[in-house]
């Protein structure tokens, strides 16, 4: 579920916290959907490259072991944390949560942004 | 699963079901289940089925590709020239005709292209009015100077100083209108001008064109796909993939 911050004439910005797993082979994409089953996970060709990628949405809540156990298990090399902003303004702000910022400063990688104004 | 209770440690992270070293070793154990099976005779009978389907389906795929691709050509050709012929009237007319919003076209970035054709084409139409107007000016002046005959010479000289005069302002309004393009579009930061505002908002005009209402939903959706695609963050949607994306939303039943 996206996380939503309310704005003045009834919208909502929306924000979602994904963690990107990048230049998998397929078969580790699988595993890792597998062991992930309790998260929102989308595991799909990458764009523009040959391996395979694995999306995991991030909730409010989660256990963030998990998913340094993942990414030390199966030896991910390449990944990063991306903020999706979804919003009806011409301006606003994103604060990162802290468990977010945790997960970030015990796996490192890349931090990413995407926006959407509509 | 949970503690362990002689260590008192968290081994897998709270995993509920098999760990990941297990799933390694399980994912080894079917991989030799398979090369077991596959080196059958039951495989080979499945590779062929699986090639004459493969076979079927790409041929028709390819059949209806050439067919899209061709009319998406003819269609695209036809903008450019349409795009090209109303920059080349707009700037003859000195801005009398205006030019069309290239977003509001069909096939609008080959119309925008073909407008970009069309401004150079006039710079050149332009300079060549000009300078066969001075041709003619001259050739005023020498007629009216040896024959004398001021009633041929000063139409001459009248209708050639038009010609140059017109043919000089016709390639400055396309020069202008390449500025004033190519302004707007490389830096933004010195002309506030009608195209910025197009350029940025891609989503509402690819939305307008499909005849789309939620705005917001499609929003949602063009980022929905940008994640699931596993695009990367900087990887935007040109305005053509944003129009496909429009057709894709509506075959969804987004409206």
């Amino acid at each position: 579920m996206p996380m939503k911050i309310k704005r003045e004439h009834g919208d909502f910005d929306e924000i979602v916290f994904y963690l990107r797993l990048l230049d998998l082979t397929e078969e580790k994409k699988n595993l890792i959907l597998i062991y992930l089953k309790n998260f929102k996970t989308n595991g799909n060709k990458m764009f523009k490259k040959k391996g395979f990628g694995v999306l995991i949405e991030l909730p409010q809540k989660f256990n963030e072991k998990r998913l340094i156990l993942c990414v030390k298990t199966f030896n991910v090399k390449s990944f990063d944390i991306s903020v999706s902003f979804r919003s009806s303004y011409d301006h606003g702000g994103v604060d990162i949560p802290k468990n977010i910022l945790k997960l970030h400063k015990k796996i490192g990688g890349g931090l990413g942004f995407s926006y959407v104004i509509a | 699963m949970g503690n362990n209770p002689v260590t008192g440690t968290d081994p897998d992270g709270g995993w509920v079901g098999l760990c990941p070293s297990c799933l390694l070793q399980l994912n080894n154990l079917i991989n030799s289940i398979q090369a077991f099976a596959l080196s059958g005779v039951a495989s080979s009978v499945l590779s062929e089925i699986t090639i004459q389907a493969t076979r079927t389906a790409v041929s028709s795929s390819f059949l209806s590709g050439i067919t899209a691709s061709l009319s998406g050509r003819i269609n695209g050709a036809l903008s450019f020239a349409n795009g090209a012929s109303n920059a080349i009237q707009s700037n003859v007319s000195l801005g009398l005709i205006k030019e069309k919003n290239p977003y509001k076209q069909a096939y609008s970035t080959d119309f925008a292209n073909g407008q970009k054709f069309g401004r150079y084409a006039s710079i050149a139409l332009g300079t060549a009015e000009a300078a066969i107007g001075e041709i003619i000016s001259a050739g005023g002046c020498t007629i009216s100077l040896t024959v004398g005959g001021a009633v041929i010479g000063v139409p001459a000289v009248g209708v050639g100083a038009t010609m140059a005069g017109h043919g000089t302002a016709t390639a400055l309004h396309a020069l202008q209108n390449l500025d004033r393009v190519h302004h707007v579009n490389s830096s933004g930061a010195k002309y506030r001008g009608r195209s910025k505002s197009l350029d940025r908002k891609e989503i509402e005009q690819a939305a307008s064109q499909k005849g789309i209402k939620d705005r917001r939903d499609f929003g949602d959706f063009v980022e929905k796909t940008k994640k699931g695609a596993l695009r990367g963050n900087s990887d935007n949607y040109q305005f053509k993939e944003l129009l496909d994306l429009a057709e894709e939303f509506l075959k969804d039943g987004g409206h």
